[in-house]
């Protein structure tokens, strides 16, 4: 169930080449960081609602149906719909696969960095014609 | 166990590091320092992997109360709009800090008699001038000479490339006439010291892998080492001590195996930001200082000022690239830095320009900005903010109030039973004034640079870094704790070095005037060391 609730969360972009969450070891990225329950929270959550809406389960609904519940879900809980939505993002945008397609620049162990260009510094020459702005003090 | 040393240090930080170095150039003096964390190898650093930005979150968090390492001491910030930000370990809030460099201005050591608020420095910005370009030169400065927010700079290294983000602010503020500069920053623009130079990489504020960013473990702790300094790392400082006489005898302190030990020596240098100073003094209870060392005014730990922050962030229809680059450090505008007449408040204001946020920080704060959707239009929304965006941060001047204050805490205690802090703090109108005023102001540059105005608030919760004023420096002992040169009033051989010691908050970032502070201090210890303490 957990790669449907993340495929609806962030779903595939064929035009953009962003692949799904589902993509996502998210039963690894769960023990890591210690969210099991907030995991399993949110799928009970989901279930009951699935069931009391739909009279089915989630994966059993349709995709319309699932972001329904998921946005019920939000509106009961929606501090367990924060912190879980926050762990999707993080697993996700921290994935490799994800940011290879993005334009994060050079990926780390960064051997490169990143090539910024030189500035004109001519760009200042305003800000220097219009003198000094700070307020000169007499110290003694 | 009882050791003895000339000169004790309590705290590694910028402040610390800057004393050490100054200090050791008298090499028959043996000096220790006492840091209560441990030693950060950059190869560690989370910007080695691929997931660094989780990191943030977690281990590299700013947050004590989340990162929870054994150095941490609680602090219990609930009562404050801002939480405070620190880092306790060799180097101190240097290893995640973004390494802004400014100076304050000369205005800001004579808020009293300019302004009629507040209270004028002891010192002044000319008796610090050769201290700010000794500073620089140690830890590496990156910017531009000739700014005119500033007086003029001896020299700096390059600096930090604007980028296609930072091109386009420059012209919206040039198309407004006011004043921007490309930021001072501690970082390594090119090969220096046997350090690598900057190449990009973006997250300064989790620790530099590369070692670009002059955090001081890596600008002048190598230097005082070699010079002789001794650092006891993991060895917490619990207690300063007092003799017969009323002068200090050194401190009382934990080792890494856990034993309570001594170390005695003639003088003892402060130096554990605004925070962790009064969190010692006010821990070190005697039959002279029976409210805590240096309090017999009340004033230790009084006057906490935090720099509110207000944030704005603008998107702009280009691909600007924006997340490239050193994340802290692109342009700084001081045009409303100083009082001005036509403001319904006192003071002024620093806009830094903050480049785009990474893509963990561009989901969360998207969605829960209601930029970004879940579900079908989530990457299509994503796409438009990633890499478009830039932030603007107003750094307000705080100023001083007796109410916001640090208090010890013996109900949340540390790993070794020591009390906690407790924050009580709350914004002044004038504050207030100010970041509303400079919400207004960056609206205005995000216009002028056709970008979208997608977030503004005041203040920023967890912004907590700049830790000012409580143990502040003045003429009269009544007001004040310590005198110009860092020495307590009360007891002639106790320093406190660091950002404690500030009159007014400036609207700069401090580390700069700090450690400028720092080194005057100890200019000064060095050339009166044997009238300091009668037993030298």
């Amino acid at each position: 169930m957990i790669k449907i609730v993340l495929n609806t969360l962030i779903p595939g972009d064929k035009k953009l080449n962003m692949p799904p969450a589902s993509i996502l070891d998210f039963n690894d990225y769960q023990i890591k960081h210690g969210i099991e329950k907030v995991v399993i929270d949110l799928l009970f959550e989901l279930t009951k609602i699935s069931n009391d809406q739909f009279s089915k389960n989630f994966n059993e609904i349709d995709k319309d149906q699932r972001m329904k519940v998921l946005n019920m879900c939000k509106l009961q809980d929606i501090k367990l719909f924060s912190l879980f939505l926050k762990h999707v993002f993080k697993a996700y945008y921290s994935d490799k696969r994800v940011l290879s397609i993005l334009k994060v620049g050079s990926s780390p162990p960064f051997p490169d960095g990143n090539i910024i260009e030189e500035d004109d510094w001519t760009i200042l020459l305003p800000v220097y014609e219009r003198g000094s702005i700070y307020r000169v003090i007499d110290e003694d | 166990m009882t050791d003895v040393a000339d000169i004790i240090i309590i705290g590694s930080g910028a402040s610390g590091a800057a004393a050490a170095w100054s200090l050791s150039q008298d090499k028959s003096l043996r000096i220790v320092c006492f840091e209560q964390g441990s030693i950060s190898n950059p190869s560690d650093y989370p910007t080695k992997s691929s997931d660094w930005e989780l990191s943030r979150y977690d281990k590299s968090s700013f947050d004590p109360n989340i990162r929870k390492n054994l150095a941490d001491y609680p602090i219990d910030d609930s009562e404050s709009p801002i939480s405070i930000a620190n880092f306790n370990g060799y180097g101190g809030s240097t290893i995640l800090y973004s390494a802004h460099f400014p100076r304050f201005h000369p205005s800001d050591f004579r808020v009293k008699t300019l302004d009629n608020i507040a209270d004028d420095w002891p010192i002044n910005y000319s008796q610090l001038n050769t201290y700010f370009n000794e500073n620089e030169k140690m830890m590496g400065i990156a910017g531009l000479v000739g700014d005119t927010a500033n007086p003029e700079y001896n020299s700096l290294l390059p600096p930090v490339p604007l980028g296609d983000m930072g091109q386009e602010m420059a012209k919206a503020f040039n198309k407004m006439n006011w004043h921007w500069w490309p930021s001072y920053s501690a970082i390594n623009t090119d090969k220096r010291n046997n350090r690598a130079n900057c190449i990009n990489l973006g997250p300064c504020n989790i620790g530099c892998s590369q070692g670009a960013k002059g955090s001081v473990d890596v600008t002048y702790w190598p230097l005082a080492r070699l010079n002789g300094v001794e650092v006891y790392t993991e060895s917490r400082v619990y207690e300063i001590t007092l003799d017969s006489k009323g002068l200090s005898d050194g401190v009382l302190y934990i080792d890494k195996s856990g034993n309570e030990c001594q170390c005695k020596a003639k003088i003892v240098i402060v130096a554990c930001s605004g925070i962790g100073t009064p969190r010692l003094l006010l821990n070190s209870k005697s039959s002279a200082f029976p409210d805590g060392l240096l309090n017999d005014n009340g004033l230790v730990g009084k006057n906490l000022m935090l720099h509110p922050l207000a944030y704005v962030e603008g998107v702009f229809e280009k691909d600007l690239k924006s997340s490239i680059g050193p994340h802290g450090c692109c342009i700084l505008s001081q045009e409303f830095y100083e009082t001005r007449p036509e403001n319904d408040f006192l003071r002024g204001y620093t806009m830094q320009i903050l480049r785009g946020a990474p893509p963990i920080e561009t989901a969360t704060s998207g969605y829960f900005m209601r930029q970004l959707s879940i579900g079908k239009n989530h990457h299509k929304d994503f796409e438009k903010l990633f890499n478009h965006t830039a932030g603007i941060a107003v750094i307000s001047e705080d100023l001083p109030e007796l109410h916001n204050r640090v208090e010890l805490d013996f109900e949340n205690k540390d790993p070794f039973g020591l009390p906690g802090v407790k924050i009580y703090y709350e914004m002044g109108d004038n504050t207030k004034k100010i970041l509303k005023h400079g919400i207004k102001m960056s609206k205005e540059i995000f216009s002028a640079a056709g970008a979208k105005v997608n977030a503004s608030f005041a203040p920023v919760k967890n912004t907590g870094w700049h830790l000012m004023g409580t143990a502040r420096m003045g003429k009269d002992p009544k007001t004040s704790v310590v005198n110009k040169y860092g020495q307590a009033h009360q007891v002639k051989n106790i320093f406190i070095v660091d950002s404690s010691v500030f009159v007014t908050s400036g609207a700069a970032n401090p580390v700069a005037t700090a450690q400028a502070i720092t080194l005057f201090a100890c200019n000064y210890i060095r050339d009166n060391i044997s009238n300091i303490s009668n037993r030298l």
